[in-house]
């Protein structure tokens, strides 16, 4: 009597879950032809159709999303579709269904306390994204390098969505002997140091890739043992940007000056990527594609971040949300469609300006300015 | 586009001259600062200490009062030139609102009228007449005393709050002593728009000042630095805790002995709303926004949040309510000046993140101001302390009993200053010996947060006595 009542809901519940699960990998087959062919004018009708999903499948965004009166009936264009803050990836779970993989921040510019959690649900959705963008920004010529990363490893780093990138990408394109460089100690200093020599020596091309930190620490190495090398043609940097927290004191344009004299890699070969736990794409520069594709004879245009086809990219003013004019700062506002499994529309905390073919990012919201006795917030964090 | 206005940001005692200029750029106005070498500010120095000696030192403090209140009383003339100038000039530089600017210059000026520094005076050395001569001391009539300020002061000022370093320039004065202000890029106008009023009503005094600005912690700054700590009998500094630290070393090291050194770092404060008080839920939330408005909410005694008691005859939340209903009127009264991107973005992400968790059905309520980021409320049941990202973002939490909130702020012991407070009279006492305990240096009524006394003892440190040092001559 008890097992049979319950039998029925127990088919009901798994026909409704096996529906959800074939709408799921509907929407995810869809979002993985549009990154591997995009169509031009494509982006947006499906982008309605992941918030579609999102809104139905991420019950923490939808909630969110009726909270700021806006559902699938009222949502006209991807425009208008609610962009949650990346901050709050540390408050919630946003995910639309179960993850395969959860990437976690490293926390380190506001302390230990609260790291942000991304859910992914397909990771072959991620590995998508990933290649043919790094393709196109970094190996444009198709070539094969020894990689020499400077990244932990994703043993080393479980969590790490960038050590996670680095594997799919040194997968795919790494050469023999290339590796990472950052141990469970640290920096492998001396290891990466005989590497870039030993490149040197054989007249080998590498890919140097990885966190700034890392690039700034061999830089110091190289200075102290008053070193410069000049890598082969060919040779190219990837660097993440960006100082996590950490006081150094150097424009993008110094540390970049710097990677040239003491790397011998000319700015061309030198490609930024911005990118963030909460976002399955990434962001690269424009300049090795620039000289590489021979569209521009050789030139290249200002250094800009390219927008991949499943990306789009809006700046919005902080006070009226208003998509600012372009050239204007505002916040970076980005829809990717890599992210089908959490949340598509994202507020990042960067400040930026669009520019034909892309945008710059000019800075981050503030902690708490420091001004006279009132108090820097994550300067304190940091010292607690 | 008009060309912007040129205006001087400092003060050099004649004949001083300089002849490069840095300019600091403000929206349409642009402060003219003195690119200084170490010989030029050794002679300037030379000249402070020559004008002290001869004028300075010999005037009486009642003399002394007088020509100061004569300043701060064209600062509070509201058609007064000098007024006037400070309150088209200031709103650019500090991104206030004209209004704010007007109010807080008001409060701040309304405590250094001659009668209450008078009082400060005779509170802190026990006769306002101690810097002129000897006095019989209270306990032993037959020895006596007198105070003795430094012969030059330099003061390293701040930038949060505009016309904050005319108190330091006053209380340095008020001892008899010659003043350098070093100007922070942040409000590097003030100052030498005061001293500029003190040439008007007495050049000898005015001369007696230099207010000037160097780039701190720059390779460059290291030798103004040295000459200025060498040959200054008191160095103090209002900033950051790393600017705080790197002056009080600097001086340590250029003054081993007798170098004397005032730091006011980073400081945290945070309002206490007892039960009984929300009887009253529109008076105290008036008073509390006040608190939060003045000054946008950058002065270090600023509330970073409420604590509001529950069991009262309103909800926690509706304080919050009505809270946000005073800030949306004062938003009239007394509005916020405009943000950069970066700030603004930092308000829009801390806003979204509570509204995110209000709609995910967690203990949190947000008000806002309608467009933008004019103000924000956030309730929110969680107790731990948490940082304001401030320009009127205040958050409100519950708490079942106030006395619950001093184990709470334990983590921001060193940073702790003021907490403001509305409970009934027979709770004050313990409550405040509670949060003593726990670090606060100024207990006082929510809505008087940002108006303490002049002259208050600033983290225990007093306006004047601390400037001085003691002289005594025993009976022969």
């Amino acid at each position: 009597m008890f097992q049979s009542s319950l039998l029925p809901c127990f088919a009901v519940l798994a026909y409704n879950t096996g529906m959800m699960n074939k709408e799921a990998s509907r929407i995810y087959q869809e979002v993985l032809g549009f990154i591997r062919h995009p169509v031009e004018d494509g982006f947006g009708s499906l982008a309605l159709r992941v918030f579609a999903f999102q809104f139905e499948r991420n019950p923490s965004y939808r909630r969110y999303c009726k909270s700021k009166n806006k559902t699938t009936a009222t949502v006209a264009s991807w425009r208008e579709v609610p962009a949650v803050p990346t901050a709050a990836f540390k408050e919630l779970e946003l995910a639309c269904g179960r993850p395969e993989k959860v990437f976690l921040t490293s926390g380190t510019s506001q302390g230990p306390a609260k790291r942000g959690r991304h859910s992914v649900p397909r990771l072959d959705i991620y590995r998508a994204s990933v290649l043919p963008n790094f393709t196109a920004h970094l190996l444009p010529d198709l070539v094969e390098l020894r990689m020499l990363i400077l990244t932990g490893s994703p043993a080393l780093w479980p969590h790490s969505s960038l050590a996670h990138m680095m594997e799919v990408v040194r997968q795919e394109y790494g050469g023999p002997d290339s590796a990472y460089y950052i141990k469970d100690t640290g920096l492998d200093i001396e290891g990466l140091f005989r590497s870039v020599a030993e490149a040197c020596e054989q007249n080998k091309p590498v890919m140097l890739a990885g966190i700034t930190l890392a690039f700034h620490q061999l830089l110091e190495y190289c200075r102290e043992r008053r070193t410069a090398f000049r890598l082969p043609p060919g040779s190219r940097i990837m660097d993440t940007g960006g100082f996590k927290g950490r006081k150094i004191d150097l424009s993008q344009t110094e540390l970049y000056r710097r990677y040239e004299a003491m790397l011998g890699i000319p700015q061309t070969h030198i490609v930024n990527e911005y990118g963030m736990t909460e976002m399955g794409s990434q962001f690269y520069d424009n300049v090795l594609a620039d000289l590489l594709n021979g569209a521009l004879d050789g030139r290249t245009l200002p250094r800009h971040k390219r927008v991949p086809p499943w990306v789009r990219t809006r700046v919005v003013d902080p006070e009226t949300l208003e998509e600012r004019p372009p050239g204007s700062t505002g916040m970076l506002r980005h829809y990717d469609l890599a992210n089908c499994g959490s949340v598509m529309a994202l507020q990042t905390e960067d400040i930026g300006h669009t520019v034909a073919g892309g945008f710059e990012i000019t800075g981050r919201a503030a902690g708490t300015e420091a001004r006279g006795c009132s108090l820097l917030v994550e300067e304190i964090l940091r010292t607690q | 586009m008009t060309d912007p206005i040129t205006l001087d940001g400092f003060f050099l005692p004649p004949p001083i001259k300089v002849s490069t200029f840095t300019k600091l750029e403000f929206g349409p106005v642009q402060i003219r600062l003195p690119v200084l070498t170490a010989t030029t500010l050794s002679d300037v120095i030379n000249q402070l200490l020559a004008a002290q000696e001869q004028y300075l030192s010999k005037q009486p403090t009642t003399a002394i009062l007088e020509l100061i209140d004569a300043a701060v009383a064209r600062w509070l003339k509201p058609d007064d030139p000098v007024r006037e100038m400070a309150e088209l000039v200031l709103p650019n530089i500090t991104g206030l609102s004209p209004a704010m600017i007007r109010l807080g210059l008001t409060r701040t000026l309304e405590g250094y009228r001659k009668d209450a520094l008078y009082r400060i005076l005779r509170q802190e050395l026990g006769d306002a007449h101690l810097l002129d001569e000897f006095r019989p001391k209270k306990e032993n009539p037959t020895c006596l005393t007198r105070a003795v300020g430094p012969r030059i002061t330099t003061n390293i000022l701040a930038g949060n709050i505009p016309g904050l370093g005319i108190a330091d320039l006053i209380a340095t004065l008020l001892v008899k002593s010659a003043c350098i202000c070093k100007v922070s890029s942040h409000e590097p106008f003030s100052a030498a728009l005061f001293a500029q009023t003190l040439v008007q009503i007495e050049p000898r005094m005015a001369y007696c000042l230099a207010v000037l600005g160097w780039a701190g912690g720059r390779p460059e700054a290291k030798s103004l630095e040295e000459v200025a700590f060498d040959r200054s009998e008191l160095v103090t500094v209002t900033g950051t805790d790393e600017a705080v630290e790197a002056v009080r070393r600097a001086v340590a090291h250029r003054q081993p002995v007798s170098g004397r050194f005032i730091g006011y770092g980073h400081r945290v404060s945070l309002g206490l709303i007892g039960r009984e008080a929300l009887d009253n839920l529109k008076s105290v939330a008036q008073a509390a926004a006040l608190d939060v408005a003045m000054y946008d909410q950058q002065g270090c005694l600023s509330p970073h949040l409420f604590y509001v008691e529950t069991g009262g005859s309103h909800f926690p939340r509706q304080f919050a309510k009505a809270l946000a209903q005073e800030l949306n009127r004062l938003e009239h009264e007394l509005p916020r000046g405009p943000l950069d991107t970066p700030t603004a973005s930092k308000l829009h992400q801390i806003r979204s993140v509570a509204e995110i968790k209000q709609a995910d059905g967690e203990e949190v309520v947000v008000f806002g101001s309608e467009t933008g980021t004019l103000w924000t409320v956030i309730y929110e049941a969680d107790p731990a302390f948490v940082l304001s990202p401030l320009y009127r973002t205040v958050r409100v939490k519950p708490i079942d009993d106030l006395m619950h909130v001093p184990p709470l702020l334990e983590s921001w012991r060193p940073y702790l200053q003021a907490v403001g407070i509305v409970v009934a009279e027979t709770r004050r006492l313990r409550l405040a010996e509670a949060l003593g305990r726990t670090g606060a240096s100024r207990i006082c009524p929510v809505g008087r947060m940002q108006q303490p006394p002049a002259g208050w003892p600033q983290d225990g440190k007093r306006f004047i006595a601390d400037r001085v040092r003691w002289v005594d001559l025993e009976a022969s």
